[in-house]
């Protein structure tokens, strides 16, 4: 629902060239966990991941697949990352829209300085105050 | 009918079958005995002045912990009242579990040409945790009864392949009971955490 609102025509999504989504994983080059994984769709989502080509990146959308939310029981993965490697992680409950673009922007950012032994791009700076 | 007539009339077709009944809130409630189920809701469903046509529920409780440990609302520490004052007479209190047994199996009924309401309580004992099903009469019952023994291993006699529907295959345990520690993961693959 939060992926459909960032999708739409108030933020967009399709001008940072990610407007095409496409539900087979073997065409895809990004994918985005969104929504909580049980542990009873934990090894689905690995099959998914390993079906895609690489280069891939894995973009953890939302708090349950960061950490697990809220959801501290029996049935909820933890973090996506414990079962597959995660390159940006979008928390929020559910994320603003704004959140998600930034998270596709650092994904861009972090491709662009990827070499091919896998260095991580710099960090942007952050102003030391927060200024509420 | 309202909440008054449909007990009335469950208890005059049924004198031994029902052990308790009250209208808390206005909802009418029946605590059945398990042997009396099937032609309870039999009658329920084909009685012309009844026609519950649709199950609209059916879970589980379970009472082992009830009153034992009061978990504070999320605010009590606050200061701000939780509940009622103690000094307000409650005219209408809840009766209490229905039965000393430790689990209650739940039905809601719902009749479409009549829109009246019922619910049946079925106090079912932890050492022979086994009631009649009901999917012969709704198909709905059928996934409904699947996830009450999935979450609290009451079986259903006559149930047409009983087997998890939320968990899956391997998970032991059945979670929703209250001696389950709520965070005790049994993963598939990855790590405990």
């Amino acid at each position: 629902m939060e992926y459909m609102a960032t999708a739409c025509s108030h933020y967009d999504v399709d001008r940072f060239g990610a407007g095409l989504p496409r539900f087979s994983p073997r065409q895809a080059d990004v994918l985005f966990v969104v929504g909580t994984i049980s542990h009873k769709m934990a090894p689905v989502l690995k099959r998914i991941y390993e079906q895609m080509a690489d280069p891939k990146w894995v973009v953890a959308f939302g708090v349950c697949t960061c950490t697990g939310g809220f959801y501290d029981n029996y049935a909820t993965v933890m973090g996506i990352d414990t079962i597959i490697p995660v390159d940006v992680y979008i928390p929020g409950c559910p994320p603003r829209p704004e959140m998600v673009l930034d998270g596709l922007m650092k994904l861009q950012n972090k491709i662009q300085h990827q070499r091919t032994t896998g260095e991580r791009a710099v960090p942007e700076p952050r102003p030391e105050i927060l200024e509420r | 009918m309202n909440t008054t007539s449909l007990i009335e009339a469950v208890r005059k077709h049924f004198p031994q079958a029902v052990s308790a009944s009250h209208t808390f809130r206005g909802d009418a409630t029946v605590i059945l005995r398990a042997e009396f189920l099937l032609e309870v809701a039999r009658f329920l469903k084909e009685d012309p002045e009844m026609r519950m046509s649709y199950l609209m529920d059916l879970t589980a409780v379970d009472y082992s912990a009830f009153g034992k440990k009061p978990a504070p609302a999320f605010f009590a520490s606050s200061g701000v009242a939780v509940g009622p004052s103690p000094e307000i007479p409650d005219e209408n209190p809840w009766p209490g579990p229905p039965g000393e047994t430790r689990f209650a199996v739940v039905y809601h009924f719902f009749s479409v040409p009549h829109k009246h309401r019922l619910r049946l309580v079925v106090p079912v004992d932890e050492a022979a945790a086994e009631v009649d099903s009901l999917a012969s009469l709704w198909p709905a019952a059928n996934w409904l009864e699947r996830e009450v023994w999935d979450m609290f291993g009451i079986r259903f006699r006559g149930h047409p392949g009983l087997k998890r529907i939320l968990m899956y295959e391997g998970f032991e345990g059945h979670p929703l009971r209250k001696d389950y520690p709520v965070k005790q993961r049994q993963p598939l693959i990855g790590p405990v955490n």
